[in-house]
C-alpha cells in the first residue's frame, strides 16, 4: 500500500546500457519505460554479444532512473538471452518495486501473440469472393422486395407516408442541391454552345445552335448531370447516415421498437428523392438553355427571337424523353444509396467503405439506365 | 480487495496527483459546476460520485484534457495545464490513461492492434517487444490470449471493458481515468474488475479515478469518495464516513439503495 517510486523521478533521458568487461557489470542508466527504452531494445543483442560465455554479469541500476513494464519486459528478455549461452544476471541490485515489477511480468506468462488466423490461399479467397457476389446479389434482391413489399401499401394509404421526412427530405435533397446543380447546367449550357457554335459557323449554320443545345441539354446533359450530382451529394449522405446508425445500434433500436427500419428510414428517402430529382432536372434543364441561348444571341449574334422560335419547335417531346428517365435514376441513387448504409456491420471503416460504395455504384448505374433509355428510345424511334 | 483506508491517511508526505482549485464549468446559462476543489494524491483510489446530470464525466474530460474548463485552475501530476504548449500537453497526455465509458474501442482495428497504436505512435519499441507489452497488458486485463486477434464487435460488454482498460494501461499511465468501469458488468465481473483495478495500483503505483454508480465498489473498492452534488465536491472522505453524514444529498444517495451488508 506504499506509493511507488516508479514514476517520481523521470529523467527523460533514453535507456542505456553499458558493458564494463573487467568488472563484469552491466551499468544501466536512464528512464527504462515505454519511451525511453525503444533504441536500447534494438541495439541489445548487438551488446549483449560482447559478454563472454559462461561467465556471471551483475546488473548494476544505481543510475536507472525509473523502470515500467516496458523497461521489466526487455530486463527479462536480457536476461533470458544470457540465460541461454550460460550466463549468470545478477539483478540483486535492483529496487523493491522493480523487483515487483519482474515477478508481475514473469507471472503473466508466455507473452508471445497467438498466431493470427491463417489467411485465405488464392483458391480459397476466389471462392470467398464468388460467394460474396451472391450474397451480396441475393442480399440486394431481398433489399428491393422488402422496400416495393413495404411501398405498395402506403402507396394504396398515402396517408400513411411519413410526410414530414419526405418533407424534410425533399429539403435536404432538392432545395439544398439547387445552387450547385443551377451553377453546374448553366456552364455546361455555355459550354456546349460555345464549342459546337465554332464548327456551325464555318459552315454558317449557326441558327441549328439552338436544336442542338435544346436537344443535348433536354435529353442528356439535364438529366445526367443532375443525377450525378444528387447522386454524389444525397446518396453518399444516405449511405453515411444510415451506416452510421447501424453503427450506434439505431437501426437495432428501431427493430426493437417494432419500427421497420425500412419504413422509417429508406422508404421515406426514396420517395423524397423521386420527387426532388425530377423537379430539379426542370430547374437544371431551364438553366443549360438559358446559358446556351445567352452563348449563341451573345457571340454568334443569333436572333433571340429566332433562336426561341426554334427552341420551341423542338423543345416538347425532348422534354419528356428526358424527363422519363430522372424518377428512375432517383429510384436508384436512394436506393443504392440507403442498401449500402444497411451494409454497414459495426465499424466506422465499413461507413467510409459503404459511403464510397454507394456514390461509385450510383454513378455507375445512373450511367447504365442512360444508356438503356437511349437504345429503348432509338427503337421506339422517339 | 478490501483495501482499508486509515493507512492513507498517514501518509501526509504523499504528493498530490490531481489538484483542482475553483474550477467552474458552464453550458450556455446552465451551470454544471462552480468553485470546484478536489485534491486527490499519488497512489490512491477514487470513486467519482453523484446523481445524474451532476457533471461527472464533463469534470472527467477536464481533467483528461479534452474540454477545457470555463475557468479554474487544474494541476495534474505538478505541472499546470491552462499553459501548456502543444508538445507539453501530449507528453502530459501520455502520462494518462482514459478508458471511456463504451470502450471506444477503434472498431477497424484487433484488440491488439488497438493496445499497440498508442506504443506504435509514441515509442521506438521494436515490434516483438512492442507486441509482447501489448499481450502482457492484455493479459494483465484479464482478457485470454486468444482474444487478441478479436475485433471490438465480436466481443461482449465486459470484454470490451477489459480490452478499453489494456489500452488505458498501454503506456503505463501514472493516472488512470475510468468512465463507469463496472457498469453493464455482472457482480461477479465487477468485483473482479475492482480487484484488477487495485491490484494494478499495487503493482505500477498508478493513481487511480474512476466514475462509478456501482456501490459495491464504492463501498469495498476505493480509498476515498468525491461526492458531487451542488455544482461542487459537497464531500470527499472514505465510503463508511460518507454513509454516516447528513448531508440530504448523501442520506438520499446512499440509502436508497438495497444494502447486501
Amino acid at each position: 500500500m506504499h506509493p511507488k517510486p516508479s514514476t517520481a523521478a523521470q529523467t527523460d533521458a533514453p535507456a542505456e546500457l553499458q558493458w564494463q568487461a573487467e568488472a563484469g557489470v552491466l551499468r544501466a542508466s536512464g528512464d527504462w519505460d515505454a519511451r525511453g527504452i525503444g533504441d536500447l531494445a534494438e541495439a541489445l543483442p548487438k551488446l549483449l554479444a560482447k559478454i563472454a560465455d559462461g561467465q556471471s554479469v551483475r546488473f548494476e541500476s544505481v543510475q536507472l532512473a525509473h523502470m515500467d513494464t516496458a523497461g521489466a519486459l526487455v530486463l527479462l528478455h536480457m536476461q533470458e538471452r544470457l540465460l541461454n549461452r550460460n550466463i549468470q544476471l545478477d539483478l540483486s541490485g535492483l529496487q523493491a518495486y522493480q523487483h515487483e515489477l519482474i515477478a508481475l511480468v514473469q507471472r503473466t506468462g508466455d507473452l508471445t501473440p497467438p498466431a493470427e488466423p491463417p489467411k485465405l490461399n488464392p483458391l480459397e479467397s476466389i471462392g470467398k469472393s464468388t460467394l460474396d457476389v451472391i450474397a451480396n446479389a441475393y442480399d440486394t434482391l431481398v433489399f428491393m422486395g422488402e422496400v416495393i413489399t413495404r411501398t405498395i401499401p402506403l402507396l394504396l394509404q398515402p396517408w400513411r407516408l411519413r410526410w414530414g421526412v419526405i418533407i424534410n427530405e425533399i429539403q435536404a435533397a432538392g432545395t439544398r442541391s439547387v445552387p450547385i446543380v443551377a451553377l453546374l447546367t448553366f456552364l455546361i449550357g455555355v459550354v456546349i454552345a460555345y464549342q459546337s457554335g465554332i464548327t456551325m459557323q464555318q459552315y454558317g449554320a449557326t441558327v441549328f445552335l439552338p436544336d442542338m443545345i435544346g436537344i443535348v441539354t433536354l435529353r442528356e446533359m439535364g438529366p445526367l448531370i443532375t443525377a450525378i450530382v444528387v447522386a454524389g451529394r444525397t446518396g453518399s449522405s444516405y449511405a453515411a447516415a444510415i451506416g452510421t446508425m447501424k453503427v450506434t445500434q439505431e437501426v437495432d433500436a428501431l427493430r426493437s421498437l417494432a419500427i421497420s427500419p425500412v419504413e422509417m428510414l429508406v422508404i421515406p428517402r426514396v420517395f423524397a428523392l423521386v420527387i426532388a430529382l425530377p423537379l430539379l432536372t426542370v430547374m437544371a434543364m431551364a438553366m443549360g438553355l438559358y446559358g446556351g441561348i445567352l452563348i449563341a444571341t451573345e457571340m454568334y449574334g443569333l436572333d433571340m427571337h429566332v433562336a426561341l422560335n426554334r427552341l420551341s419547335a423542338l423543345a416538347n417531346s425532348n422534354f419528356w424523353v428526358g424527363m422519363i428517365k430522372t424518377p428512375v435514376f432517383a429510384l436508384a441513387i436512394a436506393m443504392i444509396g440507403c442498401h449500402e448504409g444497411m451494409k454497414v456491420r459495426g465499424s466506422a471503416a465499413d461507413v467510409g467503405r459503404s459511403t464510397t460504395a454507394s456514390v461509385v455504384q450510383a454513378i455507375f448505374w445512373v450511367i447504365v439506365i442512360d444508356a438503356a433509355f437511349a437504345v429503348l428510345f432509338s427503337k421506339l424511334g422517339l | 480487495m478490501n483495501r482499508a483506508t486509515p493507512a492513507l491517511e498517514k501518509r501526509i508526505e504523499t504528493p498530490l496527483v490531481i489538484e483542482v482549485h475553483g474550477l467552474t464549468n458552464r453550458f450556455g446559462s446552465k451551470t454544471v459546476h462552480e468553485n470546484l476543489d478536489l485534491c486527490v494524491a499519488k497512489g490512491s483510489v477514487i470513486a467519482l460520485v453523484g446523481g445524474s446530470g451532476t457533471g461527472k464525466t464533463v469534470l472527467l474530460n477536464n481533467l483528461v484534457l479534452l474540454r477545457p474548463p470555463t475557468s479554474g485552475k487544474i494541476r495534474l501530476l505538478g505541472q499546470d495545464t491552462d499553459d501548456l504548449s502543444y508538445a507539453q500537453r501530449q507528453a502530459l497526455q501520455l502520462r494518462l490513461g482514459l478508458m471511456f465509458q463504451m470502450g471506444a474501442l477503434f472498431t477497424s482495428l484487433s484488440v491488439l492492434e488497438n493496445v499497440c497504436l498508442p506504443l506504435i505512435e509514441h515509442t521506438d519499441l521494436p515490434k516483438t517487444v512492442r507486441e509482447e507489452l501489448a499481450m502482457l497488458k492484455i493479459r494483465l486485463a484479464g482478457l485470454p490470449a486468444d482474444a487478441a486477434h478479436k475485433r471490438p464487435n465480436e466481443l461482449s460488454g465486459g470484454m470490451v471493458k477489459r480490452a478499453a482498460l489494456a489500452r488505458a494501461l498501454a503506456l503505463d499511465p501514472e493516472i488512470l481515468f475510468l468512465d463507469e468501469p463496472t457498469s453493464g458488468l455482472d457482480p461477479v465481473g465487477a468485483r473482479a474488475f475492482d480487484a484488477l483495478v487495485n491490484e494494478l495500483r499495487d503493482l505500477l503505483g498508478i493513481t487511480v479515478f474512476q466514475i462509478t454508480h456501482d456501490l459495491d465498489s464504492i463501498l469495498h473498492g476505493v480509498d476515498k469518495v468525491a461526492f458531487l452534488a451542488r455544482k461542487r465536491v459537497l464531500a470527499y472522505a472514505p465510503a463508511a464516513e460518507l454513509m454516516q453524514s447528513k448531508e440530504p444529498e448523501l442520506v438520499e444517495y446512499f440509502n436508497t439503495r438495497p444494502l447486501q451488508e
